[in-house]
């Protein structure tokens, strides 16, 4: 059985660029572009991983990370969250609503690839 | 995904674990092995199809086996020790000089596993 | 799937976000306090700068993060929206799409002025504190080199930690990548199955490990659990100091040093003399875990400090290369100039000469081999180092590969050692590169996720063999000889052995492409290698099949100069094979020949063995008549018998380079001077039985 990731991004660049790094490590990969989208292609998709930034129309990360959390499919599940230098808040944010890692924008996708073999093995 | 199969083997229980032994699957795992924990009881395990392996599932094992061990029951494999168990117990520090953790002879399933497997 | 520039997808996406900025600051003119809208500019302003800083626009990031602060100051209500704001915001617009489309273009002026006025209205919140230019952190952060250490990590994750969607065993198996490890688990708090809660974490767990990463990697190690976990990082064993004692601490001493125990419990024990682990478990002090994990630390810490003084002890003392050079150098000398008495003294014949020359071979030999001997270096060294190089390339290449040894402990000169290192590099390289696919293609083969590099090294007769290995790709037969055919390497249908189109991969040209990929990168660069295992007077070859993997094997002489070896004549002309390849001489009667009819097969206590005759391969026409001698050699288990008209016997010899009239005599490996001055031919045992095996097969086809 293939591994499914889910990206959540309002930014499509952001997306493409996680998309064909996970693409390279073997993913499958399914994008949302904020946080309501996200719930519809969680339970849609079931990911055993989610990367999701935090600033987003319609629902934002943090939002959606405690939906996730609560969802009891996906207590276990990964979450990683996209955070920037100047926003250390968000880091202790996306802590509170459940999320398992942080990455600091900007990185490289081997910096990507690197937490996410930390994260799922 | 996993799948518990149980059936009745000479009037023994055999149960099969198929698919993923992670926490995803503990609950239902830890309820499926509370059933036999009863006095004097065998039970059968076959974890051959066990494809995922991780910490929460080593610790139920480790539980039973504990429990298991109180009660004057046992547990047999029906096996040789799984690839994915056999490598969550390397890397967790479980299969500690290749014994069981808790070292309490010859009815430990862990170190029955470790000398079929060694037995070829 | 087609994948373009980022930038380009970039460049697209920040314009659109530029004009949906502009739209929703003039409906903002209108209506001041919409959170909605403040919050969508401020995240479109976000999302320039963040995907700017990833895709290299560093400048946009810059300048977009001063409008953004702006912004998330006003969405917060911190400052109010004025028509000053929105002026400054729209030429900021403008500015980031000019940086954005031309950035040479750019009017750096106005940017400082729209810079100091977002800065001005700032000024005016009173929590506001400048961002100053923060250095960016570096994008890949290299962890640095340190001694290595000894370091007990002791790890208590929280009960919950499964509930954030961490998970344990990737995050020793980190650790456990950083160096030797010993992980210990500890289930003393681990209830039985009824009071269970499954979804819990109990076990906690102490590592014991050796490494050079230092402890800012180990910390790293845990950095998504550090909040949630208590760990302790303490130093065990200071690698760099020199101790002379294999010992290490006391039982007792770990278990305090834990706070498993105080110093009152401990002195209990020891008065009681008995095995000090069996009494701490006895009264209850310990669980027989928490004893268990002391003792393991104690014995790893012990074997490796026994280790470590095994290498640095054993009274040795440093000699520069140099002078060990020039002593092997004496020693050749010295060797020349006693064969040259020994053939004196056998001519003349008086006893005493004899007796002295005898007497000097032996010791002569003696000091050749010491002198070998001290130049002898494990490959221990070479091989331990490629531990980094595979983890660094597969982790670079998001590639999963185990690198495993054997026969590190093979001795070589030191001098090969050195010079072998590169080609060897470029092997593991090559294998990590374009032999071993990514996990999931592997899986996809049903091969296990993870790839193998198998480094070892045999001694063979007088050489040593070292092998390279993965189970990656395997080398495409059809593909190569196309390649070979376009490349004029082999004629185009020609037929043509696996063996040998699958070594065109070291012929010169055969893959000159720096970008090579798929099949053919495997042999890029491989010309360099041959050529460079070649002047230390080595072979290599490949091999590669379905199931088995690829494998390179590295022929080299155990030594670089001096050999014992078996002094052979054909005509006029004189010849050395090494002694140790040897294995029995005959006389060649027709007894031997008895099942050949074209003299290239002898007969030896029933078994075939195909031979070279000298005569023909070095067309000697001034050969003598008569019965000639056949010398047996053996290579890889493979017997080859060389025929020459006399054995004259052993020597030592001093090996030359050869003169360039014989560099492409295949079968002649190197020169030597003899005793006499005269010049002998030194004979590539490998390189006959090769063409002793061939002949054989083409005449048995036909």
């Amino acid at each position: 059985m293939g591994k499914k990731a889910l990206i959540v991004d309002d930014s499509a660049s952001m997306r493409q660029m996680i998309n064909f790094t996970l693409d390279e490590e073997g993913w499958e990969v399914a994008e949302a572009s904020n946080g309501k989208e996200g719930l519809d292609q969680l339970h849609l998709t079931h990911p055993q991983l989610v990367i999701t930034d935090i600033h987003m129309p319609e629902m934002n990360g943090i939002e959606f990370i405690k939906n996730v959390r609560t969802a009891s499919e996906f207590k276990f599940t990964p979450i990683i969250v996209l955070t920037t230098e100047s926003e250390k808040s968000m880091q202790e944010k996306g802590k509170e609503a459940g999320a398992t890692a942080w990455i600091v924008k900007p990185f490289t996708p081997e910096k990507l690839k690197e937490v996410v073999k930390k994260v799922c093995g | 995904m996993l799948e518990i199969e149980q059936k009745k083997d000479n009037g023994k229980i055999v149960l099969k674990l198929k698919g993923e032994a992670s926490i995803e699957n503990a609950e239902k795992i830890h309820k499926s092995f509370l059933q036999f924990i009863n006095n004097n009881e065998t039970l059968l395990l076959d974890l051959d199809e066990v494809e995922k392996v991780d910490i929460s599932f080593l610790q139920i094992l480790a539980a039973l086996c504990k429990t298991l061990n109180e009660k004057k029951g046992e547990i047999l494999f029906l096996t040789s020790l799984p690839k994915p168990l056999e490598e969550a117990l390397i890397i967790s520090g479980y299969f500690r000089y290749k014994h069981c953790i808790f070292d309490h002879g010859k009815s430990c399933w862990i170190n029955e596993m470790i000398r079929s497997t060694e037995g070829g | 799937m087609e994948i373009s520039d980022p930038r380009d997808y970039y460049i697209e996406e920040a314009s659109e976000l530029l004009s949906e900025i502009e739209a929703r600051i003039v409906d903002l003119e209108k209506s001041p306090e919409d959170y909605e809208l403040l919050n969508t500019v401020f995240r479109a302003l976000h999302t320039i700068k963040g995907s700017g800083s990833m895709f290299g626009y560093d400048e946009i990031a810059s300048f977009t993060h001063e409008v953004e602060t702006v912004f998330d100051y006003l969405r917060d209500g911190k400052l109010l929206i004025n028509k000053k704001i929105i002026d400054s915001t729209l030429m900021a617009c403008d500015h980031i799409s000019v940086l954005l489309k031309n950035p040479q273009n750019a009017d750096k002026e106005l940017q400082e002025k729209l810079v100091a006025s977002f800065r001005e209205l700032m000024s005016k919140v009173q929590e506001y504190a400048p961002h100053t230019a923060e250095p960016t952190p570096p994008l890949a952060e290299k962890t640095q080199e340190e001694p290595r250490k000894t370091y007990r990590i002791e790890f208590k994750p929280g009960r919950e930690i499964f509930l954030r969607g961490i998970k344990i065993l990737p995050l020793l198996n980190e650790l456990s990548d950083l160096g030797e490890a010993l992980i210990i688990a500890n289930s003393d708090e681990l209830p039985n199955l009824e009071d269970l809660n499954p979804e819990h974490c109990y076990t906690t767990w102490t590592a014991i490990l050796t490494t050079s990463s230092g402890i800012n990697a180990i910390k790293d190690v845990f950095i998504f659990v550090e909040d949630y976990s208590r760990i302790k990082i303490d130093v065990i064993d200071e690698g760099d100091v020199l101790g002379t004692e294999d010992d290490y601490k006391k039982i007792g001493e770990i278990l305090s040093e834990r706070g498993y125990m105080n110093v009152e419990e401990i002195n209990k024990i020891i008065s009681k003399k008995k095995l000090f682990g069996e009494m701490a478990v006895e009264q209850g002090i310990v669980t027989p875990d928490k004893v268990e994990s002391a003792l393991a630390e104690q014995k790893y810490v012990r074997e490796m400090r026994k280790r470590r003084n095994e290498v640095q002890t054993g009274s040795t003392i440093r000699v520069k290369n140099e002078k060990l050079d020039y002593l092997v150098d004496l020693v050749g000398e010295l060797v020349t100039l006693q064969a040259r008495l020994s053939g004196y003294a056998n001519k003349d014949g008086e006893a005493e000469l004899l007796n002295i020359s005898e007497t000097l071979e032996g010791l002569t030999s003696e000091l050749r081999e010491t002198t070998m001997s001290i130049r002898m270096v494990p490959l221990t060294e070479t091989f331990r180092s490629f531990f980094r190089l595979v983890r660094d390339l597969s982790h670079e290449l998001g590639k999963n590969v185990e690198l495993v040894t054997y026969g590190a402990e093979t001795e070589l000169d030191k001098n090969v050692i050195d010079m072998l290192k590169d080609p060897l590099v470029h092997i593991i390289r090559n294998s990590v590169d374009h032999g071993i696919e990514h996990s999931k293609d592997r899986a996809a083969l049903g091969k296990p996720e993870k790839g193998t590099i198998t480094q070892g090294a045999a001694y063979s007769g007088a050489n040593v063999l070292i092998e390279i290995s993965d189970d990656g790709r395997v080398l495409d037969p059809e593909k190569i000889r196309k390649k070979g055919e376009e490349k004029g390497l082999i004629k185009s249908g020609s037929e043509i052995g696996e063996h040998e189109l699958f070594n065109l991969i070291f012929e010169p040209g055969f893959s000159t492409s720096e970008k090579a990929t798929g099949i053919s990168g495997r042999g890029v660069g491989m010309d360099v290698v041959r050529k460079n295992i070649e002047r230390l007077r080595g072979t290599v070859e490949v091999a590669s099949e379905k199931n088995r993997g690829t494998t390179i094997t590295i022929r080299l002489p155990l030594t670089l100069s001096i050999i014992d070896g078996l002094l052979l004549e054909v005509g006029d002309g004189k010849y050395i094979v090494n002694l140790s390849d040897v294995v029995e001489c005959f006389e060649l009667t027709g007894d031997l020949l008895g099942i050949s009819d074209n003299n290239s097969i002898a007969n030896i206590r029933g078994e075939a063995v195909p031979f070279i005759n000298l005569r023909t391969l070095f067309s000697q026409q001034d050969a003598s008549e008569g019965n000639m001698q056949l010398v047996v050699v053996n290579t890889e288990d493979q017997k080859t018998g060389i025929a020459v008209d006399r054995v004259l016997g052993q020597t030592q010899i001093v090996i030359k380079p050869l003169s360039i009239a014989f560099r492409n005599v295949e079968e002649v490996s190197g020169s030597t001077i003899l005793g006499d001055g005269s010049i002998a031919l030194i004979l590539d045992v490998n390189k006959i039985t090769q063409k002793a095996r061939e002949e054989k097969t083409s005449r048995i086809a036909k």
